[in-house]
């Protein structure tokens, strides 16, 4: 048996393992789980270390060069300053490398949301008149439609109910439809992907069982 | 006791000289103060612990209080210290004792005055918070400020220890004190000498508009009067002075050494002016009255000046009054007190509160050394004590006032417990009284802890009750029996957190409440009210909450009005939790649990003004649904008061006693077999399985052969189909292993595609395991790493790690996933021909799309699954530079995307029908004339389509022409990209045309063999609902004779000349003589495409794709001519390392599949079907059930 058999034959039964959940939780599975967990973490670790660590070390602290040892410190410093977070008394020392970290990421993700999401969205749904006119209509009464449909002013009646406007609500209905279709696809799209892999994995084991 | 007594501090108050009288003066102080065991008793009671002198103070507030005529006297009581000087002499010689000891009790020492600072402060806390319970005052403590001028509240309030501490501090001081009678009028302060002045001054200047000084006032001279009038009544409140004095008994406290006493002022209240005023007026006394004439013996009439209530005493509080213990039966026989003292000190010392001799407890021999000594300055001790100066009024004012008492007496004492309330509510007044006082010093503790000390005695041997005839046996009778007193420096008494809760509730008072006797002697008690008795409380229960709880047991007719309304307001307030029930309870097994967790309180109904959730009828009947599942109650209440369940209760005992005894085992989990869930699990699984197993079973269709045209699938096919050799792709493959199933052959298909067009991908990924599938998908290929592809480091740092790619990519492409180098040599990520990225989450596409896509020009491609297209969609926008431009979604277009990969390697020559037509217009290329020339004589036609189809070549040898067809119309290149087609591009004849195809287009047969594992059906047409004409098993030949026009189907005939239709995609093709036409027409595809670049334009990629078709020379020839340049622009970035021709990959390699991976995806893709068949049938049979039921449920309830 080589080692590719090995792997196939482990496959198998870790799979058998993971199905075994059918049953309810049980010992089987978790041990599947946990197996695939620590494969995963310790593979990372590797990967990170290999592939993260070491390259970076070797092209700033270890290259000789005086900027690029600086430039190499500054991120130890600020990691150093993390890994206070563990002490009560010195806690305090590592909200600046958190701020630095929360602060570039928040900075990163809006400027990319702004330019990589809001404006192609908005510029999908303001063309209207450009390419498809069907699409391009039903995607622009989706969005309008469902914006509405999020919104919560009213007006407050005597009895003490809020009812939107005869318009809003209207258009709020559309927005719904919207959503609904929205969240039915996804919903179906989960069950496809989920039958798919599924149906992966049988396969697997029926070669693995009655040959290929 | 006698001893402690007489050798007290305080003995200094009797007359040094004269021990001889002491003996005398005792017994007429039991006369004096016998009106007290009668009519003073009830303060005493009230107060339930307070001495006899400060009983009689309070009897006259008490009295002073409730008469409305008195006006501020009432409130005042002692109004002889006002300033206004309205307040007669009267009442303050009536109240004279006690007058005097809190004057002594807090003028010699002015260090009580932080003490009381602390106190009145305090007691402006309680006023504050208990404006309307003033009977949660502490009855002592209205008496811990004797300074103040509103001194209306019972002294007999006070607790004895803090009387005593009150009296005992005469004890240093009080020979100086005696010394003031005799000291020169400039050595009285002014303070003094302004209340002796006022005092006794009624017939100087006041007592110019007052009555005559030597008149008795009417109601003075009423009172002598049997007649029970209303004077009489006010009499009837007053002792006696035959009980208060004795009849017989000489003016005992009169000063020897007085100052122009008046013959008719009694004896002891000249023995007040004496004590006050060393040289007081001579006019003043000889107006007030004797006591006799005050009072006369009406005082025997004393029971009509209580009220009921106080009769009602309990006979058991009465029993439990330690009566012995306090008064110790033979106390006021050894009671000495002195005759004819200076100042009266007799009662005083009958309070056993002298003990210490005068020549020992005088230092100082005047009052101003007295007052010095006690911080006072004649400066600063008048004003110290300026807000309780002496009234002016003048003797008749005083009679009048005292008059006034009976009329309002009466009836005010039936309404005692109000009264007591309210004059417990005087505190106020008080506190803010005893701030405004500029009280000399701070009490000193350790002063305190002496007074306190003296208090200390002893348990009393004899049980015996006592007879008591005066205060001054009763006083004695103090003595250090009961008096477990604490000690000052046990005791809080200052602080700014400081309450009388905390004051009183602290530890070592703990034992005061119960060792205190209650000091209502039999005299007192019998036949007399106590307010606290009649409320029902406890002295050491006095405060608001223990008086109110109390309350709550007495008929509600018996509570004042004002207590009423306090209940009433008590009841509105929101009730609190009930009280845990057991130790099974909430509270017992959680405490304070009932009290933070109580279940939300939903009232319904009408609506409210504010705050009122209004369930309709729908929600209301839901609560109701939810109350039978749950069992529980607490999920609404319809009046808002409906008890909660409390379910902790409701334990037996035993169990909670075990949940709580046991340590906090983990409970074993219970396995449980859901049958329902098993079942569907199990018949999901065979439905999968069955496609893998039974032909039958493969429903539906397989996926589409080539992507639509426009889409984009095919946005993204084309592409990488126009990659260049020696392009960069960078791959981002940026999922898990649960999603490699669904992703993998995605990825497989795309890497193969890219390498075949001898381009290099560039993995990259967030996900390491993703990054591992990519390298075991590119370790199957054969090919080299860092040099064929490049498997970059693990991208760490998320969002931030893509940014930084962009930014600067060329150190993350420095080293592959093991850490070497990888010797590419980009500088941007606009040397990437395109990048594509196959995801398993939405949100890793948004940040590909939001990160990088921005940041180049290269087109952005994303593959993936099924979950997550719909939120990936909005991504896609071919038109737009910034999107993702083409997308592959699932296994559905990967099956698509391999068939055009393959369709484009596994080229069937496939016999068509005959053609007559032949094409003479077939452009004389040297290529297509070795073909024709060698393979028949008839023109041929031979299709050679590079479209994204599954192209079909059909020769037959025994034809001269060669029929083509193919199994869609495939799109133009004008189609696929219109403005990339350069149109004087000129097709060269390619040098490697003519060996490939020109020694192996000959005629042959073709065969159809049956390549699936069951038999197949031979239909009569070419569609799934056309007669079954007959059938072929696995590996059957059928002789190919035709094809239809989708070209999904081939026209076969079988060996017993059964002519049918079969499904193309169930058999093979096998060519006979000339099999191995379909290798050589692969490599002659390849080779097409990568040498038309260079031909075509220098820029354009290896995209030409000629399509022969036999009917149209000319349409082969632009086809030919066709040069599409997706990117003409774009830079050509060559690896430094590996150039595509080093590729150590085989193209064959990569473009050959095996036979059964292919079935074995038919096979899943069939399963899949049938299992979404399935679980949409479980999804709707579930969904009917369930409304089913609710119908059925409906229907029962209705």
């Amino acid at each position: 048996m080589n080692a590719e058999q090995i792997g196939l034959l482990a496959g198998f039964i870790l799979t058998l393992c993971v199905f075994s959940y059918v049953l309810g939780d049980n010992f089987l599975y978790r041990l599947a789980v946990y197996v695939f967990v620590g494969l995963a973490a310790g593979y990372i670790t590797v990967i990170t270390t290999e592939s993260v660590i070491l390259p970076w070390l070797r092209s700033t602290l270890m290259s000789g060069d005086v900027g690029n040892v600086i430039l190499g410190i500054i991120p130890i410093l600020l990691a150093f300053l993390l890994l206070l977070k563990a002490s009560a008394r010195f806690a305090g020392l590592g909200n600046l490398a958190l701020a630095f970290v929360i602060g570039v990421g928040t900075a990163v993700a809006v400027v990319g949301a702004i330019a990589g999401t809001l404006l192609p969205i908005v510029n999908s749904t303001s063309s209207i008149n450009s390419g498809d006119l069907l699409n391009g209509v039903i995607i622009f009464i989706g969005v309008i439609c469902s914006l509405i449909y999020f919104q919560y002013l009213a007006r407050r009646l005597p009895d003490g109910r809020t009812q939107h406007n005869i318009v809003v609500r209207s258009l709020g209905t559309i927005g719904q439809g919207f959503i609904v279709v929205t969240f039915g696809a996804l919903y179906a799209a989960a069950i496809i992907s989920s039958l798919t892999v599924f149906s992966e994995r049988i396969s697997f084991i029926l070669a693995q069982i009655i040959g290929s | 006791m006698n001893d402690k007594f007489n050798d007290d501090d305080f003995s200094w108050l009797t007359n040094p000289d004269d021990d001889s009288e002491k003996k005398d003066d005792s017994s007429q102080d039991d006369d004096q103060f016998s009106w007290q065991q009668s009519g003073g008793s009830r303060p005493a009671e009230q107060g339930g612990k307070s001495l006899g002198f400060t009983g009689q103070l309070s009897w006259m507030k008490d009295a002073g209080d409730e008469s409305g005529s008195q006006g501020e006297a009432d409130d005042e009581g002692f109004a002889w210290q006002n300033d206004e000087g309205d307040a007669p002499a009267t009442p303050n010689r009536t109240g004279l004792t006690g007058t005097l000891s809190w004057q002594r009790a807090s003028q010699p020492e002015k260090s009580s005055e932080d003490w009381m600072s602390d106190l009145s402060s305090a007691m402006g806390k309680m006023s504050e918070a208990d404006d309307e319970e003033p009977s949660s005052t502490p009855d002592w403590l209205q008496s811990a400020a004797p300074q103040a001028p509103k001194e209306a509240q019972a002294s007999g309030d006070m607790p004895d220890w803090l009387q005593g501490a009150d009296v005992d501090d005469f004890g240093s001081p009080a020979a100086a004190q005696q010394d003031t009678f005799e000291a020169p009028d400039d050595d009285v302060p002014d303070w003094l000498k302004g209340d002796a002045d006022d005092m006794f001054s009624a017939p100087t200047p006041a007592a110019a508009s007052s009555p005559a000084a030597g008149d008795i006032p009417d109601w003075l001279s009423g009172m002598d009067d049997e007649t029970p009038e209303p004077q009489a009544a006010a009499s009837a409140d007053v002792p006696s002075l035959d009980d208060l004095f004795g009849d017989d008994q000489p003016p005992s406290w009169e000063p020897a050494a007085s100052v122009s006493a008046a013959d008719d002022v009694p004896d002891w209240l000249s023995d007040m002016g004496s004590a006050i005023e060393p040289e007081p007026p001579a006019a003043a006394s000889p107006d007030v009255p004797s006591l006799d004439d005050l009072f006369g013996d009406e005082s025997a009439e004393q029971p009509e000046w209580e009220p009921a209530p106080w009769d009602a005493q309990p006979a058991q509080e009465q029993e439990d009054f330690p009566e012995d213990d306090l008064f110790p039966p033979d106390e006021d026989e050894d009671f000495e007190q002195p005759a004819a003292a200076p100042l009266d000190t007799g009662f005083l010392a009958g309070l056993g509160l002298s003990k210490s001799e005068p020549a020992e407890a005088v230092p100082s021999a005047s009052v101003d050394d007295f007052l010095a000594s006690l911080g006072f300055d004649d400066d600063e001790g008048a004003p110290a004590l300026s807000s309780t100066p002496a009234a002016p009024a003048p003797a008749a004012d005083e009679f009048d006032w005292f008059a006034a008492q009976p009329e309002e007496a009466a009836p005010v004492e039936q309404a005692a417990p109000d009264d007591w309330l309210a004059g417990l509510g005087d505190l106020d007044t008080l506190s803010e009284l005893t701030e405004e006082a500029e009280l000399p010093e701070p009490f000193p503790a350790a002063q305190a802890h002496d007074i306190f000390a003296d208090f200390e005695t002893e348990e009393p041997s004899e049980p015996a009750a006592p007879q008591y005839q005066d205060i001054d046996a009763l006083m004695s009778s103090f003595g250090d029996d009961e008096m477990d007193l604490p000690k000052t420096d046990e005791l809080k008494l200052s602080g700014d957190d400081i309450d009388f809760d905390t004051l009183l509730n602290q530890d070592a008072l703990g034992d005061v409440g119960r060792k205190k006797p209650q000091p209502m002697a039999p005299e007192f008690g019998e036949g007399a009210s106590d307010l606290l008795a009649d409320l029902g409380v406890t002295v050491g229960q006095v405060s608001a909450s223990s008086i109110m709880r109390q309350q709550q047991d007495r008929p509600l007719e018996e509570l004042s009005d004002r207590l009423q309304a306090l209940r009433e307001r008590s009841l509105e307030a929101p009730a609190s939790a009930p009280a845990p029930r057991a130790s099974t309870s909430l509270a017992g097994v959680l405490p304070g649990g009932t009290e933070t967790l109580a279940p939300t309180v939903i009232p319904t109904g009408t609506p409210g003004i504010a705050g009122t959730v209004i369930l309709s009828k729908e929600q209301q009947d839901r609560v109701a649904l939810l109350r039978q599942l749950t069992g529980g109650t607490a999920a609404t209440h319809g009046d808002g008061d409906a008890p909660y369940t409390d379910w902790a209760s409701e334990l037996p005992a035993e169990t909670a006693a075990k949940t709580k005894a046991k340590p906090a085992v983990r409970p074993r989990r219970r396995f449980s077999l859901k049958v329902d869930r098993l079942l569907i699990s199990v018949l999901l699984i065979a439905v999968i399985v069955l496609p893998f197993v039974f032909d039958g079973a493969r429903i539906g269709t397989l996926p589409p052969v080539q992507f639509a045209s426009g889409s984009s699938q095919l946005a993204l096919y084309d592409s990488i189909n126009s990659l260049n050799a020696g392009d960069l792709v960078l791959v981002a493959v940026e999922y898990g292993p649960t999603a490699a199933a669904e992703l993998d052959s995605m990825t497989d298909v795309v890497l193969r595609h890219i390498l075949s067009r001898g381009a290099h991908p560039v993995v990259i990924s967030r996900n390491p395991v993703g990054l591992l599938h990519a390298g075991n998908l590119l370790r199957t290929f054969g090919g080299t790493a860092n040099q064929d592809y490049y498997l970059a480091r693990y991208l760490t740092a998320d969002i931030v790690g893509l940014s930084s790619l962009a930014q600067n990519i060329g150190p993350t492409l420095a080293t592959d996933v093991n850490g070497n180098a990888t010797g590419l040599n980009v500088t941007s990520l606009d040397n990437f021909a395109g990048i594509v990225v196959i995801v398993e989450r939405a949100e890793d596409l948004r940040a590909w799309a939001e990160q990088i896509a921005p940041m180049t020009s290269a087109p952005l491609f994303a593959g993936t699954n099924y979950a997550s297209a719909p939120l990936s969609q909005p991504y896609l926008n071919a038109s737009a530079s910034a999107g993702v431009q083409g997308m592959l979604v699932g296994t559905g277009d990967a099956y698509t995307y391999r068939a055009m990969l393959e369709g484009w390697t596994a080229q069937s020559v496939i016999p068509a029908t005959p053609t007559p037509e032949t094409s003479t217009e077939v452009a004389p290329t040297p290529t297509q004339e070795a073909i024709i020339d060698t393979t028949a004589e008839a023109t041929t036609e031979t299709t050679v389509e590079a479209t994204a189809t599954r192209r079909v070549i059909i020769v037959t040898p025994t034809q001269q022409a060669v029929a083509t067809n193919t199994l869609e119309p495939s799109p133009t290149r004008e189609e696929l990209s219109p403005t990339a087609v350069t149109p004087s591009a000129t097709p060269t004849p390619r040098p490697t045309d003519t060996p490939t195809v020109t020694p192996t287009i000959e005629p042959v047969q073709v065969f159809a063999v049956v390549s699936v594992n069951d038999s197949i059906n031979i239909r009569a047409e070419p569609s799934r609902d056309a007669a079954r004409v007959s059938s072929a098993r696995p590996g059957t030949r059928l002789e190919v004779i035709g094809i239809s026009e989708d070209g999904l189907w081939l026209n076969v005939r079988t060996a017993e000349g059964t002519e049918g239709w079969v499904l193309g995609e169930l058999v093979t093709i096998e060519a006979s003589p000339s099999p191995k036409l379909a290798a050589p027409a692969r490599r002659t595809r390849g080779s097409d495409l990568n040498q038309d670049t260079p031909e075509a334009t220098p820029e354009a990629s290896a995209d030409g794709e000629a399509t022969v078709e036999g009917e149209a020379a000319a349409e082969t020839t632009e086809a030919a001519n066709i040069t599409p340049t997706l990117r003409p622009t774009r830079p050509v970035i060559t690896p430094a390392t590996a150039t595509p021709a080093a590729s150590s990959l085989e193209v064959s390699t990569l473009l050959n599949e095996d036979a059964s991976a292919q079935q074995t995806r038919d096979q899943q893709w069939y399963a899949t079907t049938l299992g979404l068949v399935f679980i949409v049938v479980v999804i709707v049979l579930g969904n009917l059930a369930n409304i089913i039921r609710g119908l059925l449920r409906r229907s029962r309830t209705r």
